[in-house]
């Protein structure tokens, strides 16, 4: 069972601010998430419909899905809502939430995680 | 023969009295001839052989020692006419303007007043037995203020027209250099020959030459004027014969038999009753032979030159300078077992690895003793010789005799006959511990101890991390090895000198080992967000180093399997490393704060994992302290140091090779667009600058506090030149993309700045001379191409013109003008610092810490109670602190942050 699972939409992709970045704003009600990508891993358009997972354990994914691993190492509370990032040896998952998700108690500090963005159709 | 132990207390320098030079002299050399018709050296030569053996086999008619055990003896050679010895012209001068010409006492009022109507004194004047009264009381203690107080009676002394004691009148004494003397009478001026200098001299009692800053009972003044000339042991001037069989003589000798030439003319002038005027010529040229005897570099004379014109190496020249005998034969001393070569770059050596040429490997040797467990291996080395490496050169027998392998027939029967207990010489292999060198050797790490790695070639090679502790590059350098012979200096060299112990260096606890240029551009590229590795892409590069290891699941799975750089980084940290800081690229716009950045500028490692943020400069750079790579040496040790820079850095720079990294012209070409808006600000900066002149000229310009309107306007158009550079460059920043090769190297900090990105593609700016616009050359203006008077930028020296665009031939001038300047400086400063080290080492050196901590003197004064007053040693400390509690923190709870 995943630690967070969320259905989103892919709201926007704009160029990061690094040559070959691209930042993929992701809505998913409750909380908003921004996905660092690149040219190789990037398979997202605006508009798409995406599962949005976050787990301990190992996901299943195909290769038409985004799928990598890595750990959750932050986490502060910015006026009214927590920034979490998890950082995929590089790659950057920024995660905004009201309750955090290390203060709310779904994940630790250095947790070792698996991120998954999959289309849903 | 039994030892007793010796102390010197002190030294006692003097100068040789005429009954003293006779006294230690074994007989009078008179004969200008050197050898008889049968080549034998003639007795009363200045190769007399009781002067001391120099041929084998000979025994020495004084002290009846062979050659290398006598130590030679002095003659003498009476001068018929005295002559000034002219290392004392000084004081020679000095002492006869201070003494009475008729008397020989010391111009100086005597306590009781003096008798004579002429002498004038004030009341308040020093006078004689005062002036010895306090020189007893302070020469021993002080003896720097005995020095000024003799300084002060020499100078009151001088002043005294008539002499107090005997009323005589005195006359102003001249010199002409380097050693005529003259004494300006009613007459004129009258020459006082040697003679009578000497007469003078003589006059004077023991009491006043104390005051003069003689010790009588070692220096009577009159000895200053040679009577007597001592004629040095042959040991010292050894006559060489060269090949044709013919004999060479020394310079001093050849100076001797002229010294004894001209005397022995002189004499027979004199006892001819030659014309006076002959006489003194004769007198002269002796003068001038024993000075250049002396010293054949006296200003004002011309050096004494032998046959070929070469000037003759006397006595002074033999002593003073660089290649004198203190600092060329004393302080240091050609060696052997030693190596010279040009030094080149491999990064595919460790570090602590040297790469020492075959053909240096079969000349350097390591005595190595025979024991039963390398003896096979020392007999192979004893067969191959000197010839083939790995061989040997000498085999040393249990009884002390040394066989030379060169000169042995059936070298298989000697390395047979090998048995524990002897050594053999055997050549330099992989793993010998030698120490290498750069000069200038400015601080300890100018030396350091490196494993052999024998290569082909014929240049010593060596890691590219270990140029800044030498400050080597490879344009030319060389570099000296050392072969330490036994087995206490090579244990010494491999745990204190060994490269790796010398990472942090011990000015302020750095790493002065680390990353520089490539490296930094390999690591940066590697650990950027945007960088991912196909699998066999991150084997390429981990294929350089050591590692042994899982390379576990790649960072990103689908929708293509990925590593990413910060993943390969990772695999090399310890997994309790803890790291939270800003990256070199952490700036302007791209600067971060906290881990919530945007441009991978902070730099966050937790439990050992690279999560965020790029090596650079800050990172892992040489001379960075408290970076990663200070804790991490600091943390984990020499050894990880060194494992990480022989792996980790390799990778960086394997990386760098597989991406590919290089510059081009569009890195630093502009936009048109840039071009015009640049014209626009130079157009906007030159109104205002003729704004200032304007101002100037109708006297309306406001000066600056403490300068003058001229300097005023000068610094008013300096600024506004600057802001146009600078404005100028921002334009070029914005036009240029920030991830090109050229501004990678400049934010990374791999290599220049933001600064000559600027002059490479807006504009070189104002060149100066000494902080100032260039304004000298012909009159009123630099150049004849501009109006005189003319305090444009242009006319001033401001390049308006990139490196890019190439700059016009009056352009061109003043950047050679304003580079000039650097080099100039450069050069004086290396000199000048280098001289003052020089001093500041000799002063220093035998100051020592004590097993206490605290710093003494070889006398064991206490020059600081605990060193450096917090007992702290640099190279161990937290740069320069005792311990660094915020470091400590990060280290053991950081990963909760």
């Amino acid at each position: 069972m995943p630690e967070i699972e969320k259905e989103c939409k892919v709201i926007s992709k704009v160029p990061g601010s690094l040559k070959g970045l691209k930042l993929l704003n992701l809505d998913c009600g409750d909380i908003t998430a921004t996905v660092d990508l690149v040219q190789e891993i990037d398979i997202f358009d605006e508009g798409n419909e995406v599962t949005f997972v976050v787990s301990r354990d190992k996901p299943n994914y195909t290769p038409n899905d985004f799928c990598a691993h890595g750990y959750l190492f932050y986490e502060k509370k910015s006026d009214d809502a927590f920034v979490s990032l998890i950082s995929l040896y590089g790659l950057l998952v920024k995660i905004v939430s009201n309750s955090g998700i290390i203060s709310s108690g779904i994940l630790n500090m250095m947790d070792h995680v698996y991120v998954c963005i999959k289309k849903l159709n | 023969m039994s030892e007793t132990e010796k102390i010197i207390k002190g030294i006692q320098f003097g100068l040789l009295s005429p009954d003293e030079i006779r006294k230690m002299s074994v007989g009078a050399i008179k004969s200008p001839d050197v050898y008889d018709e049968d080549g034998t050296p003639i007795e009363g030569s200045v190769l007399d052989p009781r002067l001391g053996v120099i041929e084998p086999g000979q025994k020495c008619p004084v002290c009846g020692n062979p050659m290398g055990v006598c130590p030679g003896h002095f003659g003498h050679i009476e001068l018929v006419r005295p002559v000034i010895h002219v290392g004392f012209v000084k004081e020679i001068y000095d002492t006869l303007k201070a003494t009475c010409r008729n008397c020989g006492r010391l111009k100086l009022r005597p306590e009781k007043g003096s008798t004579c109507e002429e002498f004038k004194s004030e009341e308040e004047e020093l006078t004689l037995e005062k002036a010895y009264r306090i020189l007893k009381a302070i020469k021993k203690r002080y003896p720097l203020a005995a020095k000024r107080l003799i300084d002060h009676v020499k100078k009151t002394a001088a002043k005294q027209e008539v002499c107090p004691h005997c009323c005589a009148k005195q006359y102003k004494i001249k010199i002409e250099k380097p050693y005529t003397f003259y004494e300006e009478r009613k007459e004129g001026l009258v020459k006082l020959l040697p003679t009578e200098i000497r007469e003078r001299l003589e006059k004077i009692p023991n009491e006043d030459a104390e005051l003069l800053g003689f010790d009588p009972q070692y220096s009577r003044p009159e000895w200053a004027v040679l009577t007597v000339l001592p004629v040095p042991p042959i040991t010292i001037r050894p006559s060489i014969t060269i090949e044709s069989g013919m004999r060479a003589e020394d310079d001093l000798t050849h100076k001797l038999v002229d010294i004894i030439r001209i005397n022995n003319r002189l004499e027979e002038s004199i006892r001819s009753g030659a014309p006076q005027l002959i006489v003194e010529d004769l007198w002269d040229l002796l003068q001038y032979h024993v000075a250049t005897y002396f010293d054949n570099e006296i200003p004002g004379i011309p050096p004494a030159k032998h046959r070929s014109g070469r000037p003759l190496r006397t006595l002074a020249q033999r002593l003073k300078g660089k290649e004198g005998r203190f600092r060329g034969n004393l302080s240091g001393k050609r060696v052997d077992f030693s190596a010279r070569t040009v030094v080149s770059p491999d990064p595919n050596l460790s570090i602590n690895e040297v790469g020492v040429p075959i053909y240096v490997a079969k000349i350097l040797t390591v005595p190595e003793r025979v024991t039963k467990f390398n003896i096979e291996r020392l007999r192979q080395a004893v067969i191959n010789g000197p010839d083939k490496w790995p061989g040997a050169n000498y085999v040393i027998r249990p009884d002390g005799r040394r066989i030379d392998l060169r000169y042995v027939k059936d070298r298989k029967e000697l390395a047979a006959s090998l048995t524990p207990g002897y050594i053999v010489e055997r050549h330099l292999v992989d793993g010998d511990i030698v120490l290498f060198n750069r000069q200038p050797s400015l601080h300890r790490i100018s030396m350091m101890a490196h494993k052999v790695k024998v290569l082909p070639g014929k240049t010593f090679r060596l890691n590219l991390l270990v140029c800044p502790p030498y400050n080597a590059d490879f344009d030319g350098d060389e570099m000296n090895l050392h072969v330490p012979q036994s087995e206490e200096a090579i244990a010494e060299a491999r745990e204190l000198m060994l490269v790796e112990k010398n990472i942090l260096t011990p000015r302020y606890g750095g790493p002065i080992i680390g990353a520089g240029q490539d490296f930094i551009s390999g690591a940066y590229l590697l650990t950027v967000k945007t960088t991912l590795l196909t699998k066999e892409e991150a084997y390429t590069i981990l294929g350089v180093s050591d590692y042994i290891g899982d390379l576990g699941e790649p960072a990103i799975l689908a929708p293509n399997e990925y590593y990413t750089g910060k993943q390969i980084v990772s695999l090399f940290l310890p997994k309790d490393f803890n790291f939270h800081g800003t990256a070199k690229i952490s700036s302007g716009p791209r600067a971060c704060k906290t881990e919530d950045c945007p441009h991978d500028s902070y730099i966050v490692i937790k439990k050992g994992i690279l999560l965020e943020g790029v090596f650079d400069k800050n990172a892992i750079g040489n001379q960075q302290p408290e970076s990663i790579l200070h804790w991490l040496i600091r943390e984990y040790g020499d050894e990880y140091g060194r494992y990480l820079m022989d792996n980790l850095f390799k990778v960086f720079i394997r990386y760098a090779e597989m991406r590919g990294f290089t510059m081009t012209l569009d890195d630093i070409t502009i936009s048109e667009d840039a071009k015009s808006k640049t014209k626009e600000l130079i157009k906007q900066h030159e109104e205002v600058v003729n704004d200032y002149m304007v101002k100037y000229n109708e006297g309306k310009l406001e000066p600056i506090p403490g300068r003058t309107l001229e300097e005023s306007l000068e610094n008013y158009i300096l600024d506004t030149l600057d802001k146009l550079r600078n404005s100028a460059g921002e334009i070029a920043a914005q036009d240029l993309d920030p991830f090109n090769n050229v501004y990678v190297m400049a934010r990374t900090g791999a290599r220049g700045s933001v600064l000559n990105i600027t002059q490479m593609a807006a504009m070189l700016g104002q060149q100066t001379v000494r902080g100032e616009r260039i304004s000298r050359g012909y009159l009123n203006r630099v150049l004849p191409h501009f109006k005189v008077n003319d305090k444009s930028p242009e006319a001033r020296g401001f390049v308006y013109s990139s490196f890019r665009s190439g700059l016009n031939p009056i352009e061109m001038f003043f950047h050679a003008a304003g580079g000039r300047e650097g080099l100039v400086d450069t050069a004086v400063k290396t000199s000048q610092s280098g001289y003052m080290q020089r001093r500041l080492i000799n002063a220093l050196s035998d100051i020592r810490v004590e097993y206490n901590g605290m710093v003494r003197t070889t006398y064991g004064d206490v020059i600081q109670v605990i060193y450096g007053d917090d007992g702290v040693d640099p190279m161990r400390s937290a740069h320069g602190k005792t311990f660094d509690v915020n470091r400590i923190i990060e280290r053991v709870v950081g990963w909760k942050r």
